[in-house]
């Protein structure tokens, strides 16, 4: 039942539907707010006869049994009450876990490129604090219909059937406090947004004079931000109170203005008590009810206030909120050998219209290892994104006869595997990392990665937890682990971007030989400055700077290409001098 | 306590504000004194009158009930405005001094810490310590008193009442406390899913490159449900402390009003009571339970907030620089432009944990000599030029400007010595002369527009909406390229006779970098220059060339002499020239 509970809705972008979809619990709290709150009058009434009973000097077993019925009915109401309290958090409870879920499905599903305009901290902010107050919104509302309104409504009635002359009377300042209350709204709302525009300002300052401290100091100006500081502060200081003693202090003001008919409820009531119209426990149970009444009404404004604030939240996660998507999965893969081929490929990025690379051309098939290099910003790393197919690109990338643009995402995704700079490892075990989620034997491909002496050190074997980011493993590790996802599935076409940096020469050696041995069907590209390994390549692809690029095997680069050869040399120069020891 | 920035914080702000003081005490006084009137009335009204069936006096205690709770209200709303005022002084008065205390502290700080935690101490630590003294010290000192008066409002009914209460007290902190401590770890064991549920978006986000190359989209968003499952049992549990408590305590309530009504009945008249002392009773009981429900409330608020005075404080015992020696100024060290040396006096540097970045440095820069360092990423180039500046002190050795020690030099009069050219381009919140002058009001707009127009950035700057005076809101208004020359201005505005270069120019374009060189040029004449390797290394001509390799001068001297004795050298010039990653 429990994974049934967190499914997305159709519709999610109406708010309507949310109490449409939880029909049980929504119905559990109209049946027990109303029952709570139409039963709450009663609790007044029996503390009245119980003192009635004192009254007429009832005998011990009648005043022990209205005791005793008042505690049970005070125990009952207060049931209800619990079950109202707790089917409505419920109800908000399952509400925000389908609304994050469903902007969570809405955020992956869209493209890398369209994912570059949002601004993470941003999306952050709508999956996680606007969820809450929307919900914390919508669940007031639903509370205070009973709680405000039903019970308002029972107490008012209860209050009219006793005497309806002084009800009016005394109960003529209890929408005084309310219109007053409402009418200040705006001005609270304005002073708390200036205080919380001023707050975040103070939180920007701080920020700005925490990393810049270095910068600043060495100018010499700290003490100059100091006195701008203390200046906002001032501002903030006195928004602050403005806005805390409009928003809480209010409170006993209106509850008195609210207050203000008991006069009036003691002077005629005790009249006709006098009278003997009345009890004293009917006295009580009305000056109880009308006090009850009098501090419902005075909070009553600021309650829809927090409603009415969430509705800000609501409208800024509306977009986020759209149908739940999944891929297609249906997969139609070539299984024979594999057919590389890119004809005058040229790329630039979505957000800037600079070409990064041009006319491209090269061919590749099943166990050949192509290696592709160039200098800083000629655009070796853009290439091999281009070339996983994730952004529009121009020319053609076609694998065994079909364009990459007409896979699918998924069908692309069981064809090449990318290892971008960074390990992007999530806080998982190990298993997990390399797997995602795939159940499969990884010991061989640990093998593979130089990584089974690392594995031997580590008491959990497979099931290390790598920590936030991969924290727990050192840099190499980290490279490995992901290196080893790429190529857990052996897929045809495998870019590994510099996959060697974090790991020594004679690891990178063996790796490359584990890869030549046992990656046969596939065709593997790698992106690297290094050219130590290059000379084991079949095919290498050099980019220069105006965007031209020499291609050849290491010994004929070494002849034709005077930028590889030179840097051939060069690092060897460097790489005898500096890996020496 | 003395060094305790939170306790000198609170008690200047009460020194300060006596009058505000008095009107707290006097508020909280006559909001509780008030608060136990009317029951008082209450009683009054059904003995004198009810009881005995006469109306003489009655509108009078109906319209004295009234006024009290009108002083009542009035009470409360100068409690809660006087708090407001108090609170937000007290916080005011921390962050100043979080704020000072920044200027001072130990540039290794900042190297140990994030900034979004720093931040997160002025910010939320601050905020929770004034809510801990208003709501909590003050609001519990309220309370105590509260209960004090209820009880003793009780007692002068009945002496048997009074004790009986006095015993159930104890019954109802415990029952309140046990909830709350439950709810409190319900609350603890959510806080830790909530961050895993919120840590997952970040996770998702940061990754996405590889999900989507992996097309792990459903993977990812399977984890994402599981942490929400697990996330939603926690709440549940959560609510239901939330959700059964609030009846509970109105169950108890009832119990001890029923209870005392058959102790004061006519049979047993155990506590011998009349009606309206019984009325006023049950009111005062009713009375009694929220103070003692704030009670644990601000008890737990205060242990919470305990965890962030630590960190506050912790901040403030931070080690700091030393003193400055104020009385330098710029032309003191300075008599002559022409005339400057820079000295490394076997500069050693470690951090605390006690690695060493550097040691046994040993130089002597001429004047306007044009000096570049070289070596490979870690090998402390960066800690190198922080020094230089005196942010950082060496552990060992000294560094001087014609004899005087830098780190003796105070910030102030900096500028005017080094100008430091970064290569972060960090734009601060401000105008776009700002970016130029950081604030520092010595600076003319004179200087400010020539600093610009050196760069060349005056057409482009005048283009803007407000001229210089447009305001930076996103790092979308200048280049790359652009921000590198901005920063250009800023190190020379004050036109001192030393330039720090450090490692600037990555990922410009061409033109834009052919700009920065020829301004580099026309800014290293008649200047001593110090450069961290970077692409123009063998662009802009240096006298010097110093080579570090663990923390340490493997070899330094002119770039011709290295040419000839160091293959390593020769191959990193080479490779840097043709623009190749070292």
């Amino acid at each position: 039942m429990a994974r049934l509970m967190i499914e997305p809705i159709k519709q999610p972008d109406r708010i309507i539907n949310y109490w449409k979809r939880e029909k049980f619990v929504v119905f559990c709290i109209i049946i027990f707010g109303l029952s709570f709150n139409i039963s709450m009058i009663l609790s007044p009434i029996y503390q009245g006869k119980l003192i009635d009973s004192l009254v007429g000097g009832e005998s011990l077993y009648t005043v022990v049994k209205i005791a005793l019925i008042f505690i049970g009915l005070v125990g009952a109401i207060q049931l209800l009450r619990y079950l109202k309290r707790f089917y409505i958090r419920r109800f908000a409870n399952r509400t925000s876990a389908v609304m994050r879920l469903i902007i969570y499905n809405n955020i992956m599903q869209k493209s890398l490129a369209d994912l570059e305009n949002e601004d993470t901290g941003n999306l952050m902010t709508r999956a996680i604090s606007d969820v809450d107050l929307c919900v914390e919104g919508m669940r007031k509302f639903t509370t205070e219909i009973f709680d405000t309104g039903v019970i308002m409504t029972a107490y008012l009635a209860a209050m009219l059937v006793y005497d309806a002359r002084i009800t009016i009377y005394s109960g003529i300042f209890i929408p005084v406090a309310m219109v007053l209350a409402e009418s200040l709204k705006t001005i609270i709302y304005k002073y708390s947004i200036d205080f919380r525009a001023k707050s975040s300002e103070i939180a920007g300052m701080a920020l700005d004079a925490v990393e810049n401290v270095m910068l600043y100091r060495a100018n010499g100006v700290e003490v100059i931000n100091r006195k701008n500081f203390n200046i906002e502060l001032e501002d903030l200081q006195n928004k602050a109170i403005r806005a805390n003693i409009l928003d809480n202090s209010m409170q006993p003001i209106y509850n008195v203005i609210a207050m203000l008919g008991v006069t009036t409820v003691i002077y005629m009531g005790g009249t006709k008590v006098i009278n003997t119209e009345w009890t004293v426990g009917v006295f009580v149970t009305y000056i109880t009810m009308f006090a009850a009444l009098a501090t419902k009404a005075s909070k009553a404004a600021k309650l829809f206030n927090s409603v009415q604030k969430s509705q800000v939240s609501w409208k800024r996660i509306k977009p986020y909120l759209t149908e739940h998507t999944s891929q297609a999965t249906s997969v139609n893969i070539n299984k024979c050998t594999t057919r590389l081929t890119v004809k005058n490929l040229s790329f630039s990025y979505p957000a800037s219209s600079e070409t990064i690379i041009e006319n491209i051309t090269l061919a590749g098939t099943s166990g050949e290892i192509i290696g592709i290099t160039g200098s800083i910003a000629s655009g070796k790393s853009t290439l091999g994104l281009a070339l996983l197919g994730l952004y529009p690109y121009l020319g053609s990338i076609s694998i065994d006869g079909r364009e990459l643009k007409d896979y699918s995402e998924h069908e692309r995704s069981r064809i090449i595997s990318y290892l971008g700079h960074k390990p992007q490892l999530l806080s998982d075990s190990i298993y997990n990392n390399v797997t995602l989620g795939n159940e499969k034997d990884i010991t061989s491909v640990l093998e593979d990665v130089c990584f089974q002496s690392d594995l031997a050190q580590m008491p959990d074997g497979e099931n290390t937890l790598v920590g936030n980011n991969g924290i727990r493993l050192s840099g190499g590790q980290q490279a490995r682990i992901a290196l080893a996802r790429t190529l857990v599935n052996k897929n045809k076409i495998i870019i590994l971007d510099d996959p060697f940096s974090a790991v020594d020469m004679q690891t990178e050696a063996n790796i490359i030989a584990n890869l030549k041995k046992n990656y046969q069907e596939s065709i593997i590209i790698i992106i690297s400055h290094r050219l130590s390994i290059f000379n084991q390549f079949d095919q290498i692809v050099v980019l220069h700077n105006n965007k031209s690029a020499d291609y050849g095997t290491h010994n004929q680069l070494m002849e034709n290409s005077p930028l590889y050869a030179t840097i051939y040399n060069l690092q060897y120069i460097e790489g005898d001098y500096s890996f020496a020891k | 306590m003395q060094n305790s920035l939170v306790f000198r914080s609170v008690t200047k702000v009460i020194k300060r504000n006596m009058g505000i003081n008095v009107l707290l005490i006097f508020s909280i006084g006559g909001l509780v004194m008030a608060s136990l009137i009317p029951p008082q009335i209450l009683k009054l009204i059904i003995d004198n009158n009810l009881m005995t069936s006469n109306n003489i006096g009655l509108l009078r205690l109906a319209i004295a009930y009234m006024a009290v709770l009108l002083l009542v209200g009035a009470f409360d709303f100068i409690k809660e405005a006087v708090l407001a005022v108090l609170g937000q002084k007290i916080t005011k008065e921390i962050r100043m001094g979080m704020m000072e205390k920044l200027e001072k502290i130990n540039a290794r700080f900042f190297t140990a810490n994030g900034s979004g935690a720093v931040v997160s101490r002025f910010i939320n630590d601050v905020d929770a310590v004034s809510s801990m003294f208003t709501n909590g010290v003050v609001g519990m000192i309220i309370d105590c008193f509260k209960i004090i008066g209820i009880i003793i409002s009780i007692y002068m009914f009945s002496a048997g009442l009074g004790i009986i209460i006095l015993l159930i007290l104890p019954a109802i902190y415990f029952i309140t406390r046990t909830f709350q401590t439950r709810m409190l770890k319900a609350q603890i064991n959510n806080r830790v899913l909530v961050s895993k549920v919120n840590n997952h978006i970040a996770e998702s986000l940061k990754n996405i490159q590889m999900i989507k190359s992996f097309s792990k989209e459903s993977y990812m968003e399977e984890i994402y449900t599981g942490y929400l499952l697990k996330n939603y049992k926690t709440i549940e549990k959560v609510n239901f402390y939330d959700a059964v408590f609030p009846p509970i305590i109105q169950i108890t309530r009832a119990v001890v009003i029923g209870a005392i009504v058959i102790l004061s009945s006519e049979q047993l008249n155990y506590i011998g009571i009349s009606l309206g002392m019984v009325a006023a009773s049950i009111e005062l009981i009713s009375n009694l339970f929220s103070p003692v429900e704030n009670l644990g409330m601000e008890l737990q608020n205060i242990q919470q907030a305990i965890s962030g005075i630590r960190r506050v404080e912790d901040f403030y015992v931070e080690p700091e620089d030393d003193r400055k020696n104020n009385e330098l100024q710029a032309h003191d060290i300075i008599p002559a432009r022409e005339d400057i040396r820079l000295e490394f006096n076997d500069v050693a540097f470690k951090y605390l944990e006690g690695s060493v970045v550097l040691d046994k440095i040993n130089l002597v820069i001429k004047p306007q000599e044009k000096v570049t360092v070289i070596g490979q990423t870690g090998v402390g180039k960066t800690t190198l030029f922080k020094l230089i500046m005196g942010l950082l002190k060496p552990s060992k050795g000294s560094i001087t400007i014609n004899g005087f020690n830098v780190y003796d030099i105070p910030t102030r009069e900096k500028r005017k010595i080094i100008g430091y050219v970064d290569q972060s381009i960090p734009m601060i919140k401000g105008t776009v002369a700002e970016q130029i002058s950081h604030k520092d009001d010595n600076i003319t707009r004179e200087e400010i527009e020539y600093a610009l127009a050196y760069v060349g950035l005056t057409e482009y700057v005048a283009s803007l909406e407000n001229g210089i005076d447009t305001t930076i809101n996103s790092g979308a208004l200048f280049s790359q390229g652009q921000k590198q020359l901005l920063a250009i201005a800023r190190a020379i505005v004050a036109d001192p006779p030393i330039l720090l270069l450090d490692e600037i120019t990555a990922n410009l374009d061409s033109i834009t970098e052919e700009k920065i060189v020829a301004i580099l040029q026309k800014a290293s004449q008649a200047r001593t220059i110090l450069s961290i390797s970077h692409r123009l290394s063998s662009i802009i001509t240096s006298d010097t060339v110093v080579i570090l390799e663990n923390g340490t001068i493997k070899k330094s001297g002119s770039p011709a002499m290295l040419m000839k004795s160091d293959d390593w050298y020769r191959s990193y010039i080479a490779l840097e020239k043709l623009t190749w990653s070292n």
